[in-house]
C-alpha cells in the first residue's frame, strides 16, 4: 500500500510540472497586462518599454517560467504584477471561503443524494421516484449560472412583493470585514445559502442518481438474496449490508466531482460577488497576471490530486476485493 | 434473459459510471431462422436488433429523440422556417414583448428573438455534435492504444488523461478560450472536444483491457491477424455499446459548456447566434426583459433533457447487464 | 426505519432554514438590513478590490482607476476639486495666482486645512508630491506629465509658490491628490498605501484631510470610510460611516439595490439598467458624461488603402446614423444622449460647437460620391472602387453588449449605404495592447476617458506621436495643438482647440460618436447625493450626504 501510495505521489509530479507549464505559456501569451496602461494616452510608450524590463515582460516565455519556478519556491509564489501585492497571504485568505461554501454545498448535496438516491432504491417505480429521477435529469440539463440568475430574481421578487429579505444575492457579509459571534455567522449563513443552492443542485442530482444505481445494484445482489433467504429483517439487510456496501462507490464520485465544484465555484463567485478562489482566478486571468493564476492552479491541482489518492485509498480500505501493489 | 411484458425503467447512474461488456449473442428469433437457412451471418444483426427493440420500449428515451429530431430539425432548416433573418434589425421595434409578428419578442437591436433561437439552435447543435464526434475519436484512440498495448504506452496515456483531469475544466477552457478571443463554432468545438475526450478514452481502455484476455482475441492473433486488425474487427465492435453512450452525452455536455463560456465571455463570435450566447446577451438585458433569457433557456434544458434520456436509453438498450429487474 | 431517517433529516434542513429566514425577517427589514446603524450608507462599488488593488493614487500606472478617485476624493483632498458642471473649484486653497513669463502659480492654502492629526496642510505638502512625482525611483509608476515641467516649490507654511520651467497649460491638473510630508516622509511609496491610507510612523493610524478617513480595506469585500471626528476645513460629515461594497457583476449590483441590500450604485451605462427607473423607492440621475465613444480610421499602410482618401472617410461617416444608434443605446437609460458633434470638446463643456454637423447621416450623398468617383455596386449590394472592395475591417473590444449591439446597427446601415463593415472584434487586451499601437487595423471603435483639460487630444492627433494611432497628419493642426500646451491664456488655448476641432472635422479623421451617459440610483431616503459626470465622481460632497 504504501509503495501504492509513493508511486502515485511521484507520477503527480510530472503531471503538476506539464500542467504548469502548459497553463503559464498560455496566459502568458494571451493577455497583455499592460493593455489598460495602453489604452492612457498620457503614458508615453518609453515608460511602457521600460515598465515591461523591469517586470520581465520582454524576455521568453521559457525564461519567465523559470522565474515563476523560483518565486513560487523562495517567496510563497511571489507577488502580483502590479501592486506588488504578495500572493499567498490572499490566497489563504480566499481558500478559506472557497471552502467554506464547497464544503457546505458537499455536506449539504451528499446527504441528500444519499436520502432521496436510496429511498429512490426501496421504492423503485414510485412517484417519489419518478419525482426524484425527472429533477435529477432537469437539474444535470441547467447551466448553473442560470440557475443562479434565476434564484437571484426570486429572492428579490420576495423581498419587493412581501418584504422579507430570506436570502442574501451578493457579497459574503453584510458589514465589510471578519466578525463574531452568532448574528455574524446567520450573516454569514444568509449570504451563502443562495450560491450553495445553486451548487447543490447538480452534485445532488449526481450523487441521488449514482447513489440509486449502486443501492439498485447491491440489492439485487448475490449476498444480499442470501441475507434475505436466512430470514433477516428487511431493515437489518438493508441496513447492515446493502447500504454500507452501496455507499463504497460514492466515496469515489465525490472525490472527483471536487475537481468540478471548483470549476463550478469559479461561475456562482462571479455572479454572487463572492470573495473566494473562482473570483480571485477569474479577477487575475482577466488581467493577465500570470502569477496569481499559477498560484491558484498549483492549489487546486495538488488539492485534486490529494482527495483522488484519498478516495482511491479509501475505496481500497473498504472495498478487500481490491488490492493495490 | 428478457420478458416480454418488464417495463425497462431507468436504472443508470449519473454520466461516468463505467460500464461492462453487451454480450455477444442476442436470444433466438423467428427472423433468425430465417437467416440461418439463407446462410447469413447472425451474430451482428440479431445483437443490433435485440438493442432497437430495447430502446423502443424506454419511452421516456423514444419520446425524448422524437423532440429531439423536431429541435434539431427546426435548427437545420432554420433558414426555412424562420421569420425574418437573424441580422435583420429593426430599430422602432427594440426589446419588443412577444406578440404576433415576433413570438418569441426582439432584442437590444429589434432582431426577432424566435429567429435567433432557430439559428441558435443550429449552431449550437453543430458545435455539439462536432464535439462529441471528435472527442470520440480521439478517445477512442487514445484510450484503445493505452488498453490494447498495456504496459508503458498504456502508463504515459494514462498520466496524459490524469493532466487533463487534474484541473477543473472550466478554468482550463477559460484560460484556452482567453486566447482565442471570440471563436467560430469550428474552432471553439476543437477545443472542446480537445479537452473532454479523457472520459471515453478511461472507457474504451477500460473494456480493451477486459478484451484483451478474450479467446477469440487469442485465435485471431494465432491465425496471424494484425494488431490494428484485431482492434477494429473485433475489439471496437464490441465496446461500440459504452462509446455511442458516452458519445451521446458528450453533445449535451458540449453545449452546456458553450453556454457557460459564453456567459463568462468567450463564446462563439456575434452575429452568429448559439444558444449561450444568446442567453447572455439576454441577462446582460436585464431580467425583466424575461423573454430574451427564458427561451434561450428553456431549449437548452429541453436539448440537454432528452440528450441524457436518450443516452439513458441507449445505455439500457446497448448494456444489458445493467438493467434492472423488480427485486 | 430509513423513512424516519430520511424525515429526520429533512426537518433538519427544515429547522435550519426557517432558524435562518425568521432570523433575517427579525434583523432585516426592507432598510436597516443594509446598514444597522442609521448612520451607515452602503455604496455598491463596481470595481475594486482585486488581488492587485491599490489604494496610493500618486502612483498613476498602478493604482489609477476611477473608483479609487470615489473611494479616496472624501479622504485625501487636492487643490481644486471637478464640479459636475465640469469646471475646477477651489478645494484646499482660496485661490491661485497664476502670472506668466515665466509660469508662476502662487497658491493661497486655506487656514483651516489641516490633516486628520491636527498638522496644518501647507507648502510642504505641495513640494513632497512633485518631489514624490519626479522621483526616478518611481519613473515607471508615475506620469511625469506636467511635474517634470516644475522647476521649484517655495513655501512651507500657507502660501505656495510654483515655478515653471516651460509653460504647462494643463497646470490645473496637478497638485490634484496631496501627500501628507509628515507622514510620508521617508516612506517608501509602492508599499506604504497599499492596504490603508495611513500614517506609518504612528502605527498605521488611519490619516486624511477629507471628511472622512479610510478606516478598513477588505480585500474582495469592501472598503470603509468613518467620519473624520476632527476638524477638516469643511462641513462636519452628516453620516457616520460609507461602506464601499464591491459587486462586479452589473445583475447582482441591480439586483441588491432592488433588494435595498445597498443604498446607492453609479454602474456603467447598460441597458438592464433602464428597469430601475420605473422601481417606487428608487431616484435614478443620469447626466451626459466625459467619456466619449468614436471611431478612428487608419490612414497608414496597415489599414484600408481606401481610407487614404478624404471622400471615403467623409462617405464613412455619412453612412452611419449616429442619432438612431445612440437611441438605441442610450434612449431607455438617458434620453438626452445625442451623437457628438465635436472630438475635441464635449456637451455640456465651454467651446462644444458641433464640427461635424455636415457628416450626418446622408446615405444619398454617399451613393452620389460613390458615382462621382465611378465606383460600380456589386450584386450584394456593396460598392468597389478601381476593383477594391469598399469593405472594412470594424474593430472593437469584445464582451461589451452596447458596442456589439452599435456594430450591428452600425453594419446594418452602412451596408443599405453600400459599404461593408466586418466584424474584427477582438479582447481589450488585444485592441490596447497590439492592434492600436501597432496601427494594424481598418476601423477602430473605442472610449477616450478624458478629463476637463483638452491636453488629451494634443497626443491623439499629433503627427508622429505614439498615441496617434490613425498616422493622420496634418502639420498645422500638429502646430496648434503644441502651442495650446504651453497657452496660459484659457480664451486663446480654446480659440486653439477649436481651430484644431474644425480641421479634424474637414479632415474626417475621426468619427465621433456619443458620450457615455453616467447613471446614478439610490434610495428616496439618501439626501445630498448628487451626480457628477466628471472624472471626480459623485463622492465629491460626501459630507452632505445623510439618510432618512
Amino acid at each position: 500500500m504504501l509503495t501504492y501510495i509513493i508511486r502515485r505521489l511521484l507520477y503527480s509530479i510530472p503531471v503538476l510540472v506539464a500542467t504548469s507549464f502548459l497553463i503559464f505559456t498560455f496566459v502568458s501569451i494571451t493577455g497583455d497586462p499592460l493593455g489598460r496602461l495602453r489604452s492612457n494616452p498620457n503614458i508615453t510608450a518609453e515608460q511602457i518599454h521600460s515598465i515591461e524590463h523591469s517586470k520581465n515582460l520582454d524576455k521568453p516565455v521559457i525564461v519567465r517560467y523559470g522565474y515563476w519556478v523560483h518565486d513560487a519556491f523562495t517567496k510563497q509564489f511571489g507577488t502580483t504584477l502590479f501592486g506588488n501585492r504578495k500572493i499567498w497571504p490572499d490566497l489563504q485568505r480566499v481558500i478559506g471561503h472557497t471552502l467554506q461554501f464547497i464544503l457546505t454545498a458537499i455536506i449539504i448535496s451528499v446527504i441528500l443524494g444519499i436520502g432521496i438516491g436510496v429511498y429512490s432504491a426501496l421504492r423503485q417505480y414510485s412517484l417519489f421516484d419518478y419525482t426524484a429521477t425527472t429533477l435529477s435529469f432537469v437539474g444535470f440539463a441547467t447551466p448553473v449560472f442560470w440557475l443562479a440568475l434565476m434564484l437571484q430574481v426570486l429572492m428579490v421578487q420576495i423581498f419587493l412583493k412581501w418584504h422579507v429579505r430570506i436570502f442574501y444575492t451578493s457579497g459574503l457579509s453584510s458589514s465589510v470585514g471578519a466578525g463574531h459571534g452568532f448574528h455574524f455567522l446567520l450573516d454569514r449563513v444568509q449570504h451563502l445559502a443562495l450560491p450553495v443552492i445553486a451548487l447543490c443542485a447538480l452534485s445532488t442530482a449526481t450523487y441521488s442518481r449514482f447513489m440509486r444505481a449502486s443501492m439498485l445494484e447491491v440489492l439485487n445482489s448475490d449476498y444480499v438474496r442470501t441475507a434475505r433467504a436466512k430470514g433477516l429483517i428487511e431493515r437489518r439487510v438493508v441496513m447492515r449490508h446493502a447500504f454500507r456496501n452501496a455507499l463504497i462507490p460514492l466515496i469515489t464520485v465525490v472525490a472527483l466531482d471536487f475537481g468540478g465544484l471548483f470549476a463550478g465555484a469559479i461561475v456562482t463567485e462571479t455572479i454572487f460577488t463572492l470573495d473566494g478562489m473562482g473570483y480571485y482566478f477569474v479577477n487575475s486571468l482577466f488581467a493577465s497576471d500570470p502569477y496569481p493564476v499559477m498560484a491558484w492552479l498549483m492549489v487546486v491541482a495538488t488539492m485534486v490530486i490529494l482527495f483522488n489518492l484519498v478516495a482511491d485509498i479509501l475505496y481500497g480500505v473498504f472495498d478487500p476485493r481490491i488490492r493495490y501493489e | 434473459m428478457s420478458s416480454p411484458g418488464v417495463r425497462d425503467e431507468l436504472s443508470i447512474g449519473p454520466p461516468g459510471t463505467q460500464y461492462s461488456m453487451p454480450p455477444a449473442e442476442g436470444p433466438s428469433d423467428p427472423s433468425e431462422e430465417l437467416t440461418y437457412q439463407y446462410g447469413l451471418e447472425i451474430e451482428a444483426r440479431s445483437q443490433w436488433a435485440y438493442a432497437r427493440r430495447r430502446f423502443f420500449r424506454h419511452r421516456l428515451a423514444l419520446g425524448s429523440l422524437i423532440v429531439l429530431l423536431l429541435i434539431f430539425g427546426a435548427g437545420l432548416f432554420a433558414n426555412f422556417l424562420a421569420p425574418y433573418s437573424y441580422t435583420e434589425i429593426n430599430l422602432d421595434a427594440l426589446s419588443a414583448k412577444p406578440s404576433l409578428h415576433h413570438l418569441f419578442g426582439t432584442d437590444s437591436a429589434g432582431r426577432d428573438s424566435l429567429s435567433r433561437v432557430l439559428y441558435g439552435i443550429r449552431t449550437s447543435a453543430r458545435v455539439g455534435v462536432l464535439v462529441g464526434i471528435l472527442s470520440t475519436v480521439i478517445g477512442t484512440i487514445v484510450g484503445g492504444l493505452a488498453g490494447y498495448y498495456g504496459g508503458w504506452a498504456d502508463n504515459l496515456l494514462m498520466r496524459v488523461t490524469d493532466l487533463f483531469l487534474t484541473l477543473p475544466l472550466l478554468a482550463v477552457l477559460l484560460v484556452a478560450a482567453k486566447y482565442l478571443g471570440h471563436s467560430t463554432p469550428t474552432k471553439l468545438a476543437l477545443l472542446l472536444a480537445f479537452l473532454i475526450w479523457t472520459q471515453i478514452a478511461r472507457i474504451v481502455r477500460g473494456s480493451f483491457l477486459s478484451l484483451r484476455e478474450k479467446e477469440y482475441v487469442e485465435a485471431a492473433k494465432a491465425a496471424g491477424a494484425g494488431d490494428l486488425r484485431i482492434m477494429l474487427r473485433h475489439m471496437i465492435p464490441n465496446t461500440i455499446g459504452p462509446i455511442v453512450v458516452s458519445a451521446t452525452l458528450t453533445i449535451g455536455t458540449a453545449i452546456l459548456l458553450e453556454a457557460v463560456l459564453s456567459f463568462l465571455g468567450f463564446g462563439i463570435e456575434p452575429p452568429t447566434p448559439a444558444l449561450g450566447a444568446l442567453l447572455n446577451e439576454g441577462q446582460d438585458q436585464g431580467i425583466d426583459k424575461w423573454w430574451l433569457v427564458t427561451f434561450p433557456g428553456i431549449v437548452i434544458v429541453v436539448i440537454v433533457l432528452c440528450i441524457n434520456f436518450v443516452g439513458d436509453g441507449l445505455r439500457d438498450a446497448l448494456d444489458p447487464t445493467q438493467r434492472r429487474v423488480r427485486a | 426505519m430509513h423513512r424516519r431517517k430520511l424525515w429526520l433529516l429533512a426537518g433538519v434542513v427544515l429547522a435550519a432554514l426557517a432558524l435562518a429566514a425568521t432570523g433575517s425577517a427579525r434583523v432585516s427589514g426592507p432598510d436597516s438590513a443594509s446598514s444597522s446603524k442609521a448612520g451607515t450608507l452602503v455604496f455598491g462599488a463596481e470595481q475594486g478590490g482585486g488581488p492587485d488593488w491599490c489604494l496610493n493614487l500618486i502612483l498613476d500606472v498602478d493604482c489609477n482607476a476611477f473608483w479609487n478617485v470615489v473611494f479616496q476624493t472624501p479622504v485625501i483632498r487636492g487643490a481644486f476639486l471637478f464640479t459636475p458642471k465640469f469646471t475646477w473649484k477651489p478645494d484646499l486653497i482660496t485661490k491661485a495666482k497664476l502670472q506668466t513669463g515665466p509660469q508662476r502659480v502662487t497658491y493661497y492654502i486655506r487656514k483651516n486645512a489641516k490633516w486628520s492629526d491636527g498638522t496644518p496642510v501647507t507648502g510642504k505638502d505641495w513640494k513632497f508630491t512633485w518631489q514624490t512625482a519626479i522621483n526616478p525611483k518611481y519613473k515607471d509608476h508615475i506620469d511625469p506629465l506636467g511635474w517634470e515641467d516644475i522647476r521649484s516649490i517655495v513655501g512651507s507654511g500657507k502660501v505656495v509658490k510654483v515655478t515653471f520651467k516651460r509653460n504647462f497649460a494643463g497646470w490645473k491638473n496637478l497638485f490634484s491628490y496631496i501627500l501628507p510630508q509628515h507622514a510620508l516622509a521617508g516612506s517608501d511609496m509602492l508599499t506604504v498605501w497599499n492596504d490603508c491610507i495611513c500614517n506609518p510612523k504612528k502605527g498605521n493610524a488611519p490619516i486624511g484631510d477629507g471628511p472622512f478617513l479610510l478606516t478598513r480595506f477588505d480585500r474582495g469585500s469592501g472598503i470603509t470610510l468613518t467620519r473624520n471626528s476632527h476638524a477638516w476645513y469643511g462641513k462636519k460629515a452628516k453620516l457616520d460611516s460609507i461602506v464601499f461594497r464591491f459587486i462586479t457583476n452589473t445583475n447582482s449590483e441591480i439586483q441588491s439595490i432592488r433588494s435595498g441590500e445597498v443604498d446607492a450604485i453609479y454602474p456603467q451605462p447598460q441597458l438592464a439598467l433602464a428597469d430601475l427607473r420605473s422601481q417606487a423607492g428608487l431616484r435614478v440621475v443620469s447626466h451626459v458624461g466625459l467619456q466619449f465613444e468614436h471611431i478612428e480610421i487608419q490612414q497608414g499602410a496597415k489599414g484600408n488603402p481606401l481610407a487614404k482618401q478624404l471622400w471615403i472617410r467623409k462617405a464613412l461617416s455619412q453612412s452611419v446614423n449616429r442619432a438612431s444608434a445612440a437611441k438605441a443605446l442610450y434612449g431607455t437609460l438617458n434620453p438626452s444622449v445625442g451623437p457628438l458633434g465635436s472630438i475635441v470638446r464635449l456637451k455640456g463643456e465651454a467651446g462644444y460647437r458641433n464640427d461635424f454637423a455636415s457628416l450626418n447621416y446622408a446615405p444619398a450623398k454617399v451613393e452620389a460620391a460613390m458615382k462621382a468617383h465611378s465606383c460600380t455596386k456589386g450584386g450584394d449590394g456593396i460598392f468597389t472602387c478601381n476593383g477594391t472592395k469598399v469593405a472594412f475591417d470594424f474593430a472593437s473590444t469584445t464582451g461589451n453588449a452596447l458596442r456589439t449591439l452599435a456594430f450591428t446597427i452600425f453594419q446594418d446601415q452602412a451596408a443599405k449605404a453600400g459599404i461593408q463593415l466586418r466584424n474584427a472584434f477582438v479582447p481589450a487586451g488585444t485592441l490596447f495592447g497590439s492592434k492600436l499601437p501597432a496601427h494594424d487595423f481598418d476601423l477602430a471603435m473605442f472610449t477616450y476617458l478624458v478629463t476637463v483639460d483638452p491636453h488629451y487630444n494634443v497626443a491623439s492627433y499629433s503627427c508622429g506621436n505614439a498615441s496617434n494611432y490613425t498616422e493622420y497628419c496634418n502639420r498645422q493642426v500638429t502646430k496648434w495643438l503644441g502651442q495650446s500646451d504651453r497657452e496660459l491664456n484659457p480664451k486663446k488655448r480654446l480659440a486653439l482647440i477649436s481651430k484644431v476641432g474644425k480641421q479634424l472635422a474637414a479632415d474626417a479623421a475621426v468619427i465621433p460618436l456619443y458620450q457615455r451617459p453616467t447613471y446614478l440610483v439610490y434610495k428616496t431616503s439618501v439626501h445630498g447625493m448628487v451626480d457628477n459626470a466628471s472624472s471626480q465622481g459623485p463622492s465629491f460632497n460626501a459630507e452632505n450626504w445623510s439618510k432618512g
